[in-house]
This record gives structure tokens, C-alpha cells and sequence, in this order.
């Protein structure tokens, strides 16, 4: 029976600040869970209010066990108080990276570090212990995965009037982005956990959201139609036109995006007009992306075994200035095409 | 097989020579360049007890029709490449296929069976005990291994053979006991390619090492690295499992980071299989694939469970919110649902079979 053991003590900061320093040894996983809740409520219930887990000794974390971190730090939370993680070991900071929580958990080098943000003297890292409320936020269907957009703190975008007096926190406010209503447990920097928008919150209650570098992508669910594909690849011309491509520029992407669809249609789907597949169009940082995603079958690109040995891509390549294929990780084919707007 | 490219050799002549990379890769590839530049003005290359590469008038086809003989033009160049002779036949030993056969004791039987193993394609070395034959094995690279009966339990020789990227195309062959189940394993075996029982004929055997020299032959053609593993259904055992594979990816060619998501995600897939699938029964058993290639590297598990609709779970797992899904199961009073999001974080490709109960992984070794 595998077995996850905990050495807890009281440490204290020299401005007076406490903690609970518990140093977990074995793996956080289905198998040690029962054990791992037990012991984290048994602290919650003694009234623990700020927890430091050292993780030096955390041999292995699964998804289970990375749900259940999530729990115990929206506990905290709840009751006001604070959990941090110190020591992650790097195999247990990669689990937590592929899934995203890195940006929900206060994450730092050593207890010292801990008992500082607590203290607040620290700030939180970005994008921390936001929690969404139920709202009637659209949520994106699955499409090509693409770059989350990148935030910059300048030219702020929506900004929220500040309020006449401090406010209390925890405090709720809506997101100036996708308008998920977030609870706000101290004044920091967090990201939205819905839509990764960043926003900044003073003592005074002032919330800031901050401007994206990039624009908001386009996404589509493309049937498979010669006519509405050729329609889908104008709107990528026009999307180029905007960015500033010139007409003849904005013309060739959209006839190197209609002759990738036929490609989809033709060749991955057999012309069955039954299929769809995803079209993402992102203009931004100087240049038009265009991404399809597809779930037919897998390209085959001849002799060559490449997308630019492949006559049929041959006007695709010679258009943009990137064309890259690799398999969908769910099967059929996932195509990127870059054009990069000449200054 | 592996292949060395010039980073690689600039690496470990770096190395073993103490002199600093950037200089060590410059250096080859300037001599590279000046071979190269050397053979287009048709000069040899004479590289000692390595190899000589020449450019040579090529010789007239002499062509006979009705009308009479005639020679036609010889092509202008031709570039000849000679190996050294020495380290060719180093290399290519007798030519002949090498057999182990492994017993518990040499006696009169395995000499017959040697005798019969052994062929105009193939010579055969007996061996006594799993020591001697792994001591053998530190040594030399069999095409095939015959492991007598009282060895087909003998973990070490298969474990020690597939695990290892160089001799993973070795076929091995157990001879097992009358009436016992090679399937049922103790704890996680690495499986032998085939398993005969006993009674049999000689002529079965012989056959049988036949076809798996001529399986691995045309194998090697597609394949760097196979291993297949089975494991009951038990904490330790998917601990072992998972060290194996951790030992694997090692050298399958994948940068770090992607070992360790690779690693991550099969974790995952194999927990998934003990709990949900095999249902945490220890007479259950959990089948592991593991097949590299020049392009990719493929996990497969399979368990003895009934299976789940993947295409709900599937469809969740792209689309959905893994801090939404974890918030939710929290406050149901449950926990997990994560699995196959952190999966399809993880690997390049993540399919199920129609029954689901086994999930095929993939991560590219090179994008295509």
C-alpha cells in the first residue's frame, strides 16, 4: 500500500507572521489521496489559516491529486487564508504546467518566500486564486489550438471607474473580457482562469484589465462546401487586408486558404459533405495565422512525404510565407499557414 | 538502428577528447566540407581502416541485338565506396545468423537441439544459466534467443534484451513446461516475442526460429525499439511499469521535457487501466507496447476491463475546462477527471480502441 507521510511545524516570520510548514513525502496520486485529504482536513479543521506545503519530497503528482490541490486552495481561500508551495520538483511542476494550474497556485522558492506573500508584501504572482462563479459565459468550442494571447501592461483596454471608497475583499467582479463574474480575494495581479485575461487589483478596489497584444482569433466550423470554404478564405483576405496587406497580398492569402480547404475537402474527407472542419484566423504582432483543423484522413504527401513536396500544396507553400502539417492528436490532419506582413 | 548524425559525433568526440563542442563541430564539418569539395574534383578520399571513396571512369555495357554486339558509352563518373576490409567482416562477423540457446544444463538434448537450430544461415552458441547468458549478452548482439524450459521464467534475459534500444530487435523465443500459461505472469514480466510449450517437435522449434529471424529482419526495417510488458494489477507493479517506461524514453530520442510528458501521460493511461479498467483486481493483468520508430514513439496499454465510452469522455477532454471540470468534481465530493486532459497535454496523438480498453499514446520523435 502505498503511503504518502507529512511533517508539520509552526514556523514564524520576523515580522511575526505564522505558518503551518508541512513537508509531504511520496507520491499525490489515486493511491495516497484518502490519506493526503485526511491529514489536509485535519489542518483545516485545527484552524490552520496560512499552509505551506513543502513539495522537496513530492515524488510524483497525478491528475487526481492535481484536482485535489485545487480543492484545498479554493478552501483556503474560503476561509481567508493562504496555501503555498514551495520546492516544487520539477516533474510535479511540469503536471501542473500541461494542465494550467501553475497560474492558480502561489508557487515560490522557499517557506521565507511563502511567509512573505502572506504578509502581502509580496505580491501574488500573476494570475493567481481567481475563482469563477457560475456564469452564462459562452464557452469556445474545441478548435486549433493556438497561442493564449499575450498581455502587455500598457494601453489599458476596459477599465473599470474606481469606487469612492475602499472596498472589502474578498470582493466580486465581473470580467471586463468574457464577463465571468471572478471573486477577488486581495488586491494583486491575477488572470482570469476562463478567459486568461490579465487584470490588476488595488487595495482601493480599482480593477484594471490589461490590453492584449494580440486580437482575439476568429474561429469557424467549416462544412465541407467548396462555396462556403471559398467564403470562409475571403474573410481570411479581408482579415489580411485589415492587418494591412495590400489587395493583391490580402487576394493571394485567400486563394492559398481556399486551395488548402479543397485540399481538406477533397483529400481528407472524400468529398463528404457531411464532415466540417475548424478554421482559426488570428491577425496580429505583423502577420495573418491561419490554422485548419480537420478529422479525416491523414494527408498522404507522395514520394516527397512532406506538405512542400506535395504538387497539390505546391500554390499553398508558394503563397505564405510558413506552411507546416502535423497529425491531429485526435486524428486527420492539422495544417498552419503564416503570411508576415512585409513592412 | 540508430543513427549518428554530425552534432551527435562533435558531442561525444568533444568528450572523450576534453576540447570544447563549437570548435569540435566546426572542425568536422570544415572536413566534411573539404572531403566533399575533394571527391567533386574527382580526388579519393582515403580514410584509414575505415573506408576509401573514389571516383572512377565507369565501364562500357557491351549490348547485343540481332544486328551484332556493341559497346555502349560508359557513364562518364561513377563514385565507388569501399569499406575496410577488416571492419567489414567485424561488422558482418560470419554472415551468419547467431543463435543463443540458453539452458539450464548442457546435456544430450540441447546438443541435439543446437545441432538442429543451427543451419547453413545460422550457428549456434549454448549457454548455460541466465548468468552466463546475460555475461554473453554484455558482449555480443544474437539475432535470436532460444531460452530453454526452467528459463522461460528467467526474467532477466528478455528484460535485459528489450529494454535496451541496441538489442531491443533481438527475437527471443521461451520454451515453457507442459500445461503452463506463459500469459500468467508473476508481478510485470517483459514477454518474450514467442512461447512454445512443451511437447513439441524439433522441427517446430527450428521453424518457429525461422520465421522470427525473418520477422526481425524485416522488422529492423521499420522498428528502433520494441518492448512488450505485462504486469497484474497491483501498486509496485504499475510502479515497475512505470520506472520501465521512464527507462525506455530514456533513449527514444526525445528531449527531456517530452520523456517526461510522455511519461506523465502513460502514467496516467496505466493508472486509468488498473482503476477504472481492471478495477484494481490483482488477476487481472494490464498489457504493455511499446514501439519506436525513426518518427515517433507509441505507448499502448490494454486491460481485461469492459471498457467505456470514450468518444463522452473524449469530446470532454478537448473541449473541456480542466479548473471548471476539477471545481466541479471537488464540490460533488469527488475527485479525478482530469486524466485524459493532462493526456492530450501530453502526447502528440491519443486514440482508444472501440471497446475502450486500450489507449494507443504518441509523441513524435520528429514532427512530420
Amino acid at each position: 500500500m502505498a503511503s504518502i507521510e507529512f511533517r508539520v511545524k509552526v514556523i514564524k516570520s520576523p515580522d511575526g507572521t505564522t505558518a503551518t510548514l508541512a513537508e509531504v513525502d511520496g507520491s499525490i496520486d489515486a493511491s495516497t489521496i484518502q490519506q493526503f485529504q485526511q491529514v489536509m482536513d485535519k489542518l483545516v479543521e485545527r484552524g490552520v489559516k496560512n499552509l505551506i506545503l513543502d513539495c522537496t519530497s513530492v515524488k510524483y503528482i497525478n491528475s487526481t491529486g492535481l484536482g485535489t490541490l485545487l480543492k484545498y486552495s479554493d478552501t483556503f481561500e474560503s476561509i481567508s487564508g493562504h496555501i503555498a508551495f514551495c520546492r516544487v520538483p520539477s516533474k510535479v511542476m511540469l503536471v501542473m504546467e500541461m494542465l494550467g494550474f501553475n497560474a492558480l497556485f502561489n508557487i515560490v522558492t522557499d517557506e521565507a518566500t511563502a511567509l512573505r506573500s502572506f504578509a502581502g508584501k509580496l505580491a501574488p504572482p500573476p494570475s493567481v486564486s481567481v475563482r469563477t462563479s457560475p456564469a452564462p459565459a459562452p464557452v469556445a468550442p474545441p478548435m486549433p489550438s493556438m497561442p493564449p494571447p499575450v498581455a502587455q501592461p500598457v494601453a489599458p483596454a476596459p477599465v473599470a471607474p474606481p469606487p469612492a471608497a475602499p472596498v472589502a475583499f474578498p470582493m466580486q467582479h465581473a470580467c471586463a473580457r468574457c464577463r465571468v463574474t471572478l471573486d477577488i480575494p486581495a488586491a494583486g495581479r491575477f488572470k482570469c482562469p476562463r478567459c486568461s485575461a490579465v487584470l490588476a487589483v488595488e487595495p482601493t478596489g480599482r480593477v484594471r484589465f490589461f490590453a492584449l497584444k494580440k486580437s482575439r482569433p476568429i474561429t469557424v466550423t467549416v462544412p465541407c462546401s467548396m462555396q462556403v470554404a471559398a467564403s470562409v478564405a475571403e474573410l481570411a483576405g479581408k482579415c489580411a487586408a485589415n492587418l494591412g496587406f495590400n489587395g493583391n497580398s490580402a487576394g493571394v492569402v485567400s486563394q492559398a486558404v481556399t486551395e488548402a480547404c479543397k485540399n481538406v475537402i477533397e483529400r481528407a474527407y472524400d468529398n463528404d459533405a457531411n464532415n466540417v472542419f475548424h478554421m482559426l484566423i488570428a491577425a496580429g504582432q505583423g502577420a495573418l495565422t491561419v490554422k485548419i483543423a480537420d478529422y479525416g484522413k491523414p494527408f498522404d504527401f507522395g514520394p516527397g512525404g512532406t506538405i512542400h513536396s506535395d504538387s497539390r500544396f505546391a500554390s499553398v507553400v508558394k503563397s505564405m510565407d510558413t506552411v507546416e502539417h502535423r497529425p491531429n492528436p485526435r486524428g486527420g490532419n492539422l495544417l498552419t499557414m503564416i503570411k508576415v506582413l512585409q513592412q | 538502428m540508430k543513427t549518428v548524425s554530425t552534432p551527435e559525433l562533435a558531442q561525444r568526440v568533444a568528450r572523450e577528447l576534453n576540447t570544447p563542442e563549437p570548435q569540435t563541430r566546426a572542425v568536422l564539418d570544415r572536413a566534411v566540407d573539404i572531403m566533399r569539395k575533394e571527391l567533386q574534383r574527382g580526388n579519393a578520399i582515403e580514410l584509414p581502416q575505415f573506408v576509401v571513396v573514389q571516383v572512377k571512369q565507369g565501364q562500357p555495357v557491351a549490348t547485343t541485338t540481332q544486328a551484332g554486339s556493341s559497346l555502349g558509352l560508359p557513364p562518364a563518373r561513377v563514385v565507388q565506396m569501399e569499406l575496410d576490409e577488416a571492419l567489414r567482416k567485424s561488422i558482418e562477423g560470419s554472415g551468419l545468423f547467431q543463435i543463443m540457446l540458453v539452458v539450464p544444463k548442457k546435456s544430450f538434448f540441447t546438443g541435439v537441439m543446437a545441432s538442429r537450430l543451427a543451419s547453413a544461415r545460422s550457428e549456434v552458441t549454448v549457454l548455460e544459466g541466465e548468468q552466463e547468458a546475460l555475461n554473453h549478452l554484455a558482449r555480443t548482439k544474437p539475432d535470436l534467443i532460444v531460452l530453454d524450459v526452467g528459463l522461460a521464467d528467467a526474467p532477466r534475459i528478455p528484460e535485459t534484451v528489450k529494454k535496451n534500444r541496441e538489442s531491443s530487435m533481438t527475437s527471443t523465443i521461451a520454451i515453457c513446461s507442459e500445461g503452463v500459461d506463459a500469459q500468467k505472469v508473476t508481478d510485470l514480466a517483459v514477454m518474450a516475442d514467442e512461447y512454445i510449450s512443451e511437447p513439441f517437435e524439433l522441427t517446430d522449434i527450428v521453424k518457429l526460429a525461422e520465421s522470427e529471424l525473418a520477422r526481425c529482419a524485416e522488422e529492423r526495417n521499420y522498428f528502433e525499439h520494441v518492448v512488450h510488458f505485462r504486469l497484474q494489477t497491483k501498486e509496485q507493479t504499475i510502479e515497475q511499469a512505470n520506472d520501465l517506461v521512464n527507462h525506455v524514453l530514456q533513449s527514444s530520442g526525445l528531449t527531456e521535457e517530452a520523456s517526461a510528458a510522455f511519461a506523465v501521460a502513460f502514467r496516467e493511461a496505466v493508472d486509468n487501466a488498473a482503476r477504472h479498467g481492471n478495477k484494481n483486481n490483482e488477476s487481472r493483468y494490464i498489457d504493455v507496447q511499446y514501439l519506436l520508430d525513426r518518427e515517433k514513439g507509441t505507448l499502448t496499454v490494454q486491460d481485461e476491463g469492459d471498457g467505456f465510452d470514450t468518444e463522452i469522455y473524449l469530446s470532454r477532454g478537448v473541449s473541456g475546462n480542466p479548473v471548471e471540470t476539477a471545481r466541479e468534481r471537488n464540490q460533488a465530493g469527488g475527485h479525478g477527471g482530469l486524466g485524459i486532459m493532462l493526456m492530450l497535454k501530453c502526447v502528440d496523438k491519443l486514440e482508444y480502441n472501440y471497446a475502450g480498453n486500450k489507449i494507443t499514446l504518441t509523441r513524435y520523435v520528429r514532427k512530420v
